[in-house]
C-alpha cells in the first residue's frame, strides 16, 4: 500500500467550478456536499414545523387548512428523517471514516458520488408534491393504509421519491461497509477504531436489512392502490395492520439508524474535552451491536392499539424494556469518562453533555411508552411527540452539531468563534426544552397528536412551545453564520486542534490533503 | 375563556420549572399529568405510570447528579488532573444488572394489569362502535340502539368568529350514554380508514380497523360525562372527531333506552323536522328483523352471541370494508330496513316545495359532506372532486343519486344509502343539484331515490 | 500510467452518477405520470429509461475498460466483493418483505378473517359464512377478483425449479473452466446457464398466462394473487436482469475477458444467479408447495 493512484496521472490537481462538486469522487468533496444538503433541508423541514406551530399557537383554525397541515406533518418529518438526520450522518462518514481509519478515500468512490446525487433529485421530487394536485402525502410519515391510499396526484411521487432514497442510503451503507472492512491502514483492528466507525458499521449494517423493506412495503402500497393487489384490504384476505408490521420493522431499526453514530460523535467527544480515554470501549461496542440485535425484535411497540393477541403485547413489550440496558450501559460510561477527567468547555462538550441529559429523558420517556398498558394511555399523544423529539433533536441533532464543532478546525483549518458557539449552545437548549419539554405536559392530559386544532386547555402548554420552536430556529441562524465565518477564514487550527484530541484525523494536518492517507499511517 | 391570567401564569412557572423542581406540582397537576379516570384499570395505569415515572426520575437524578457532581469539580479550570482509569468489568457488570433488575420490577405490574385489560369476558352488554370518516356510529347491541355521533362544535367557534366554550371540539350531538357499574364490552371497527376510540378517564384506546373487529371493555365507577377524541390519523378532520361518554345510573339508562328504543337516533339533529315519525315507524320492523339475523349470527358465531349486530350497522360495514359484494345476509336485511323507512317518508316529500328541501338539503350536506367536498362545492382538486360543476350533479340525475346511495368503491366516497332515508338522499342531492350554480332546477324526490336503492 | 500493484485506484470525477440520477429520476416521474392516467406519463418514462441504459452502458464500459487495463488491484477487489455481497443481501431483504406479507397473510388475517383466535367476533360480525381455506378461499371474504383455481406445484414450477438448478449447476462448471483456463468450456457453460434461465422466463411466461386466461387468477385475485403475482413477479423480473448480466459476462468472455486470476465480474454475476436460484427455490417451497 504505497502511492494512491488516480487517473489524473499524480497530480494532485482536481476540476474546479461546479463539475468539481457534480462529478467529484472525493471523500471529503461528498461529505461537504451531504452536510450543505443536510443543513438545507434542516431550514425546509424546520419550516415546515414553525408552519405547525405556528397553527397550534392558539385553539381555532388560524393559518391553514387541516388537509395542509396533515401535509406539513408528514412532510416535515420526512424531511427531517431522510433528508437531515440520515444525510448527515453520511456526510460525517465520508468526512471522518477514511481519515479515522488511515485509508485514502471510500472504497467505492463513484458509487458515493451516485448515493449523494440521487438525494436533490429524490427530495426535489418528494417537495413538489406539495405543489400537486390534492396536495402533499397527508397521511402522516408512518404511510399508514387505508388512509394514505385516499392521497392524490402525489401519491405515486412520494412512493418513488422514497425508493430514491432508499436507494441512496442502500449505497451510502454498503460503502461504509466496504470501507470499514477493507480499508483499514495495516494494524487498525477491527476493536482499535473508534467509536464513531465501530457504530457507524453497525449502522450501515441496520441500513442495508431495512431499507430494502420499507422499499417492499411501499411498493405494496403502489399495487393496492394502482394495480388491484389486496395486501392491505381484508376483503381480499389482507390486513391494514399487516402494513404496520412491515412499516415498523424497518421503522424501529430505523429510529436506532437515526441516533447509533450520534453516539459514536459523543463518545469521541467526551474522552477528549475529559482528557481521559474512553470508559469501557469494548463493553460500549457490544452494547451498541446489542442495541442493534434488540431493535429488531421490537417492533410492534409502536403498535401496541391496533389489537394484538395477548401474547405479543407481552412479548414486545419486554423485549423492548430490555434496550433500556445496554443504552444505560453507554450512559454510565460517558458518565464514568467525564468521572475525574479534567474537563473543559468548548461548545462541541457543552452539546454533547446536553446530548446525554437529554437524550436520557427521552430515552425514559421511551420506556415509560413501552409498558404496554401505559402506551394505551399514552399512544398517538403529545407525550409520544414529546419522547422522540428529545431523542431526535437534543438527540441526534445536538450530536450532529457537536460534530460539526467539534471536526469543523479539521475540515476547514481554522477556528470558529467559541463565544458565538456558546451563545448558540444556550440559546439551543433553552429553546428546545422550551419547545418540547410542555409536550409532556398536553400530552399526558389527552391531547392527541397530528391535529391542527385543540381543546383550550391545552393552550398555555402549546404557546410556549411554539414561542420555543421560532426561538429555536432563530438560533439556528446563528450557526449557519458561525459556520460561513469559520470558511471564510479565522484563527489557523493546529493539526491536533483540540488538547485531548486522539485519533488518526489529528495526526493529518487542517485542513487536510485532498486524498487522506496516501501512504498508510503507522498505528500503535 | 375560562383560564384566568393568574392561572397562565403559574402553568408558565411550572413548565419552565418542572423540569428541575419535579416537587412543584400542585398548580394546576391535571393540566400536566394523566388523569386518574374512572375505572378500576384507570387506576391501576395510573398507578403504574406513575411508578414508571417515579423510578425514570430516580435514576435520572443519580444519573444527572453524577454528571453534574463531575462537571463541577472535576474540571480543568480548577487545576484538576485526569485519572487514567478505562475499564472495569465489575462495574460493567453490576451497571448492567442493576437497571435489569428495576425492569423486572416495572414488568411484573405491568403484566398484571395488561392481562386484565385484554379480558373482554362475561360482560354485561355490548355495544358495536363503527368509525367513519369523521364520525362514529354505535350500535347497543343488547338494546336495539343505534345512531351516528358527530362534532356539534359549530364552526364559527373553530374559524374564530364566536367565542369558543369551555367544551370546544368536544362536543357532540349524541353522546354515548352507558351504565355504570356494567362491564360494557365494545366491538370496535371502521368503514373507512383506521380510527382510534379514545376516552382518556376510561383508559381505553383501540384502533379501529376496516375490515376488522377490536375488542375492548370498560367499567365505570362514577356517573359523569367523560370527553376523548379519535386518536389515529384518519385524513382532513382527524381533529373534529370527539366522543362524548354520559356515565349514568342503570335506571337513568334504562330510562334512556326506553326512550329510543329499538330505533334509529337521527343522524343530526336537523334530520328530526322532517323524518321525525320515521324512526318509529320502522322500529317494529326492525327489531324484528334484528331479531332474526341475531339468532342466525349468534348461532354461527357460537360463544359471542352479542357479536351479532342488527341490520343497518352489519350493512354498511361490509361494504365500506371495500368489499366488493356484500355478504347476502347482510343485503338481505339491508332491504327489509329499507323498505320499512321508506313509505312514510315518501308521502312528505312530495307535498314539501323546493326551498324547504333546499334547506334541508343545505343542512345535511354541512354535516355530512362538507369535510371533502368544502363548502363551496369545490371540494379539494384531485382528493376530493367539486361537486360544483361537476359532471355528474349538473349530468345524469340517476348517476348522481347512484354516487352518493352507493358510494365508489375503493375511494373516500363511501355508501351513504344505508345511513339516510330516501327522503334525506333527495335533499341532499336536490341541493347539490342546485347550489353554487349547479342550477338544474331538478327536484329529486324520495320515491326516484326509492327506485334506485 | 502508473501500474504499481498495491495502489487503490481511486477514479477521477465522472459524469454518469448524475446521469444515472436525471435517468432514473425521469423514468419514475414518467411512470407516476403514467399511473395517475397522465397521457404524457409513457413517453417521459421511455426517456428516462433511454438515459439510464446509456448511463449503465457508460458506467459499466467505463469500469470495463479499467479492469482491462489491470489497474485494479487485490484490494479494489475486494471493496467490490463487499459491495456485490451485501448489495445481495439488501435484495433478500427485500424480498424479506413479500415472503413476509405472505406468512402475514396465511398465518394472521386469513385465519382471523376466518374466526379462528381473536377474531372470532370479526368474522362473526363481518364477515359471516367465511371460512379461512388456503389457498382455497385466499381472495378473502370480500372474494376480491372472483372464483379463481390455484397454481399446482407439479406442471410448470417443477420443470422450472429443475431449469433454474441446472443453470447453477452450469455455470458452476463455467467457473471451472475458467479457473482451468478451459476458454471454450466456459462459453459453452454459461451460454447453457442463459439458456435455462430464458427458458424459465418462457415457462414463466406461459405460467401466467395459464393463470389469467384459464384459472382465473389474477394480481388483483385478493391476497392469494397479491402474493402469487408479487413474489414470482420480482423474481421474474430478478431473473431477467441476471440473464442479461450473464449475457453481457457472456460477451466478455468470446471476447477474451478475464483470467483465471482476475475476474471478479464473473462471480459477481455468478453470484447473483445464485441468489435468484435461492429465492426461487423458496418461493417453490412457500408459494406453491405449502
Ligand atoms: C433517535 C430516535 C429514537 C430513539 C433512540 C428511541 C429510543 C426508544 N424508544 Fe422511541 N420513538 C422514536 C424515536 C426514537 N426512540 C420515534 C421517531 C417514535 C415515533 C414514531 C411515530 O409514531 O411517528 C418513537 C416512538 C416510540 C414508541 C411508540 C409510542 C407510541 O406510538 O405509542 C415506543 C414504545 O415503546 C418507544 C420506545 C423507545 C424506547 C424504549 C427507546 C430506548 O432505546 C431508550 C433507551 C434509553 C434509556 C432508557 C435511557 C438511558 C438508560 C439508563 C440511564 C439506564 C437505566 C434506565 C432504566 C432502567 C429505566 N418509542
Ligand atoms: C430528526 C427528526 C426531527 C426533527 C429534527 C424535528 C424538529 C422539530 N419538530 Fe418534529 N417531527 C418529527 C421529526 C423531527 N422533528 C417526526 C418523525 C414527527 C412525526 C410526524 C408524523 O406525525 O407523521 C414530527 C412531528 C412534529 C410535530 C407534531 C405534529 C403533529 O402531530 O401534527 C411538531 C409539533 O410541534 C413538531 C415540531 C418540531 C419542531 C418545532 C422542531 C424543531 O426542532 C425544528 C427547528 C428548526 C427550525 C425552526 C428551522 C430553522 C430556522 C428557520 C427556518 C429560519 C427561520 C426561523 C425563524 C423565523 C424563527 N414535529
Ligand atoms: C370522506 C370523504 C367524502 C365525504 C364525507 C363525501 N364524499 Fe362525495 N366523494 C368523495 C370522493 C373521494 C369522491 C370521488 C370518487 C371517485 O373517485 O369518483 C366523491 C364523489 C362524489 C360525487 C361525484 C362527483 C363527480 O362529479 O365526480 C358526488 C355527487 C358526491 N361525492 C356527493 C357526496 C355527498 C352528497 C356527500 C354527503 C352525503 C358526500 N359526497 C360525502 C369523498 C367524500
Ligand atoms: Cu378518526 Cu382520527
Ligand atoms: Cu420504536
Amino acid at each position: 500500500m504505497s502511492a494512491v493512484m488516480t487517473s489524473e496521472d499524480h497530480h494532485e490537481e482536481h476540476p474546479k467550478g461546479i463539475s468539481r462538486w457534480l462529478f467529484t469522487t472525493n471523500h471529503k468533496d461528498i461529505g461537504t456536499l451531504y452536510l450543505v444538503f443536510s443543513l438545507i433541508m434542516f431550514f425546509v423541514g424546520g419550516a415546515m414545523a414553525l408552519v405547525i406551530r405556528a397553527e397550534l399557537f392558539q385553539p381555532g383554525i388560524q393559518f391553514v387548512d387541516p388537509q395542509f397541515f396533515n401535509s406539513m406533518t408528514t412532510m416535515h418529518a420526512l424531511v427531517m428523517i431522510f433528508g437531515v438526520v440520515m444525510p448527515a450522518f453520511t456526510g460525517l462518514a465520508n468526512w471522518l471514516i477514511p481519515m479515522m481509519v488511515g485509508g485514502p478515500d471510500m472504497a467505492l468512490p463513484r458509487m458515493n458520488n451516485w448515493s449523494f446525487w440521487i438525494l436533490p433529485f429524490a427530495f426535489t421530487m418528494l417537495l413538489s408534491t406539495l405543489f400537486m394536485d390534492g396536495g402533499g402525502p397527508a397521511g402522516g410519515w408512518t404511510l399508514y393504509p387505508p388512509l394514505v391510499l385516499q392521497t392524490g396526484a402525489a401519491f405515486p411521487f412520494v412512493i418513488f421519491a422514497i425508493h430514491f432514497m432508499g436507494l441512496s442510503s442502500i449505497m451510502g451503507a454498503i460503502n461504509v461497509i466496504a470501507t470499514i472492512l477493507n480499508m483499514r491502514a495495516p494494524g487498525m483492528t477491527l476493536m482499535k477504531m473508534p467509536l464513531f466507525v465501530w457504530t457507524w458499521l453497525i449502522t450501515a449494517y441496520l441500513l442495508i436489512a431495512v431499507m430494502p423493506v420499507l422499499a417492499g412495503s411501499v411498493t405494496m402500497l403502489l399495487t393496492d392502490k394502482f394495480f388491484g393487489t389486496s395486501f392491505f384490504n381484508a376483503a381480499g384476505g389482507g390486513d391494514p395492520v399487516m402494513f404496520q408490521h412491515i412499516f415498523w420493522f424497518f421503522g424501529h431499526p430505523e429510529v436506532y439508524i437515526l441516533i447509533l453514530p450520534s453516539f459514536g460523535v459523543v463518545s469521541s467527544i467526551i474522552p477528549t474535552f475529559a482528557r481521559k480515554p474512553l470508559f469501557g470501549y469494548s463493553s460500549m461496542v457490544y452494547a451498541t451491536a446489542s442495541i442493534a440485535f434488540l431493535s429488531f425484535i421490537v417492533w410492534a411497540h409502536h403498535m401496541f392499539t391496533v389489537g394484538m393477541p395477548l401474547a405479543g403485547e407481552l412479548f414486545f413489550m419486554l423485549a423492548t424494556m430490555l434496550i433500556a440496558v445496554p443504552t444505560g450501559v453507554k450512559v454510565f460510561n460517558w458518565v464514568a469518562t467525564m468521572w475525574k477527567g479534567s474537563m473543559t468547555f468548548e461548545t462541541p462538550m457543552l452539546f454533547s453533555i446536553a446530548f446525554i441529559i437529554l437524550f436520557t429523558i427521552g430515552g425514559f420517556s421511551g420506556l415509560m411508552l413501552a409498558i404496554t398498558p401505559a402506551d394505551f394511555q399514552y399512544h398517538d399523544t403529545y407525550f409520544v411527540v414529546a419522547h422522540f423529539h428529545y431523542v431526535l433533536v437534543p438527540g441526534s441533532i445536538f450530536a450532529i452539531i457537536a460534530a460539526v464543532y467539534f471536526w469543523l478546525p479539521k475540515w476547514t483549518g481554522h477556528m470558529y468563534n467559541e463565544t458565538l458557539g456558546k451563545a448558540h449552545f444556550w440559546l439551543s437548549t433553552i429553546f428546545v426544552n422550551l419547545t418540547f419539554f410542555p409536550m409532556h405536559f398536553v400530552g399526558l392530559a389527552g391531547m392527541p397528536r397530528r391535529i391542527p386544532d385543540y381543546n383550550l386547555q391545552f393552550t398555555d402548554y402549546n404557546m410556549m412551545a411554539t414561542v420555543g420552536a421560532f426561538g429555536f430556529g432563530l438560533a439556528q441562524i446563528v450557526f449557519v453564520y458561525l459556520v460561513v465565518q469559520t470558511i471564510r477564514g479565522g484563527k489557523k487550527a493546529t493539526d491536533q486542534v483540540w488538547e485531548g484530541a486522539e485519533g488518526l484525523e489529528w495526526t493529518l494536518p487542517s485542513p487536510p490533503p485532498y486524498h487522506s492517507f496516501s501512504t498508510a499511517p503507522e498505528i500503535k | 375563556m375560562g383560564l384566568t391570567k393568574m392561572k397562565t401564569t403559574t402553568r408558565w412557572l411550572v413548565a419552565l420549572l418542572l423540569p428541575f423542581m419535579v416537587s412543584n406540582a400542585h398548580a394546576s397537576w391535571s393540566s400536566v399529568n394523566m388523569p386518574k379516570g374512572v375505572t378500576a384499570i384507570s387506576h391501576d395505569v395510573y398507578n403504574l405510570h406513575m411508578i414508571i415515572l417515579i423510578v425514570c426520575c430516580l435514576i435520572g437524578l443519580v444519573v444527572f447528579g453524577a454528571i453534574f457532581y463531575s462537571i463541577i469539580n472535576h474540571r480543568k479550570s480548577k487545576g484538576y488532573k485526569a485519572a487514567q482509569f478505562h475499564e472495569s468489568t465489575t462495574v460493567e457488570i453490576i451497571w448492567t444488572v442493576i437497571p435489569f433488575i428495576i425492569l423486572i420490577g416495572m414488568a411484573i405490574p405491568a403484566t398484571k394489569t395488561l392481562i386484565a385489560m385484554e379480558d373482554t369476558s362475561d360482560a354485561d352488554m355490548t355495544v358495536q362502535i363503527t368509525a367513519y370518516q369523521w364520525k362514529w356510529h354505535y350500535n347497543y347491541l343488547d338494546h336495539g340502539v343505534n345512531f351516528y355521533s358527530t362534532l356539534a362544535t359549530p364552526r364559527s367557534e373553530i374559524y374564530n368568529k364566536t367565542a369558543k366554550s369551555e367544551d370546544y371540539l368536544l362536543q357532540v350531538d349524541n353522546e354515548v350514554v352507558l351504565p355504570i357499574n356494567k362491564k360494557v364490552r365494545i366491538l370496535l371497527t371502521s368503514n373507512d380508514v383506521n380510527h382510534a376510540w379514545w376516552i382518556p378517564d376510561l383508559a381505553v384506546k383501540k384502533d379501529a380497523i376496516p375490515g376488522f373487529i377490536n375488542q375492548m371493555w370498560t367499567k365505570i365507577d362514577k356517573p359523569g360525562v367523560y370527553r376523548g377524541q379519535c386518536a389515529e390519523l384518519c385524513g382532513r378532520d382527524h381533529g373534529f372527531m370527539p366522543i362524548v361518554v354520559r356515565a349514568v345510573e342503570q335506571a337513568e339508562f334504562d330510562k334512556w333506552v326506553a326512550a329510543n328504543n329499538g330505533g334509529a337516533m337521527p343522524a343530526s339533529a336537523s334530520t328530526t323536522t322532517l323524518a321525525s315519525d320515521t324512526p318509529q315507524t320502522a322500529t317494529a320492523t326492525l327489531a324484528s328483523a334484528a331479531e332474526t339475523v341475531m339468532k342466525q349470527a349468534s348461532d354461527a358465531a357460537g360463544s359471542v352471541a352479542t357479536a351479532a349486530s342488527i341490520a343497518t350497522d352489519n350493512a354498511v360495514t361490509a361494504a365500506g370494508a371495500t368489499a366488493a359484494t356484500i355478504t347476502d345476509n347482510a343485503k338481505q336485511m339491508m332491504s327489509s330496513t329499507t323498505e320499512a323507512v321508506k313509505a312514510p317518508v315518501a308521502a312528505v316529500t312530495s307535498g314539501a316545495d323546493m326551498k324547504a328541501i333546499m334547506t334541508k338539503g343545505d343542512e345535511l350536506y354541512r354535516i355530512h359532506c362538507l369535510s371533502c367536498h368544502m363548502a363551496n362545492g369545490e371540494g379539494i382538486p384531485n382528493v376530493f372532486p367539486a361537486i360544483k360543476g361537476s359532471a355528474i350533479a349538473t349530468g345524469d340525475v340517476n348517476a348522481h343519486i347512484d354516487m352518493v346511495l352507493n358510494g365508489k368503491t375503493g375511494t373516500a366516497m363511501r355508501a351513504f344509502g344505508p345511513q339516510f332515508s330516501d327522503a334525506d338522499i333527495a335533499a341532499i342531492v336536490t341541493f347539490e343539484r342546485n347550489a353554487w350554480g349547479n342550477n338544474t332546477g331538478d327536484l329529486v324526490t324520495a320515491d326516484q331515490v326509492k327506485g334506485l336503492r | 500510467m502508473a501500474h504499481a500493484q498495491g495502489s487503490y485506484y481511486i477514479p477521477h470525477g465522472s459524469h454518469w452518477p448524475i446521469v444515472g440520477s436525471v435517468g432514473v429520476a425521469t423514468l419514475m416521474v414518467g411512470a407516476a405520470k403514467w399511473m395517475n392516467g397522465d397521457s404524457s406519463g409513457p413517453a417521459i418514462l421511455m426517456i428516462g429509461l433511454a438515459i439510464t441504459l446509456v448511463m449503465i452502458f457508460g458506467w459499466f464500459g467505463t469500469v470495463i475498460k479499467e479492469s482491462e487495463t489491470g489497474i485494479y488491484n487485490d484490494q479494489v477487489d475486494t471493496s467490490f466483493r463487499w459491495g456485490m455481497f451485501w448489495f445481495i443481501f439488501s435484495e433478500v431483504m427485500f424480498f424479506a418483505a413479500f415472503f413476509g406479507a405472505l406468512y402475514y397473510a396465511r398465518n394472521y388475517s386469513m385465519p382471523w378473517l376466518g374466526g379462528e383466535g381473536h377474531g372470532v367476533s370479526t368474522n362473526a360480525v363481518l364477515w359471516p359464512g367465511f371460512e379461512a381455506v388456503w389457498p382455497a378461499h385466499g381472495n378473502g371474504p370480500g372474494q376480491i377478483g372472483g372464483e379463481f383455481k390455484t397454481m399446482g406445484w407439479a406442471g410448470i414450477p417443477l420443470i422450472n425449479t429443475l431449469l433454474l438448478l441446472s443453470s447453477g449447476v452450469t455455470i458452476t462448471w463455467a467457473h471451472h473452466a475458467l479457473k482451468a483456463g478451459h476458454r471454450s468450456q466456459l462459453i459453452i457453460g454459461l451460454a447453457m446457464t442463459v439458456a435455462l434461465g430464458t427458458i424459465f422466463m418462457f415457462f414463466q411466461g406461459k405460467e401466467y398466462i395459464h393463470a389469467y386466461h384459464e384459472l382465473g387468477l389474477t394480481l388483483g385475485s385478493g391476497i392469494y394473487g397479491s402474493t402469487f403475482f408479487m413474489l414470482t413477479g420480482f423474481h421474474g423480473m430478478h431473473v431477467t436482469i441476471g440473464a442479461i448480466i450473464l449475457t453481457v459476462i457472456l460477451f466478455r468472455c468470446i471476447k477474451g475477458h478475464f483470467n483465471a486470476e482476475h475476474h471478479f465480474a464473473f462471480e459477481a454475476a455468478a453470484w447473483y444467479w445464485h441468489f435468484v436460484d435461492v429465492v426461487w427455490l423458496g418461493l417453490f417451497i412457500f408459494v406453491y408447495l405449502v
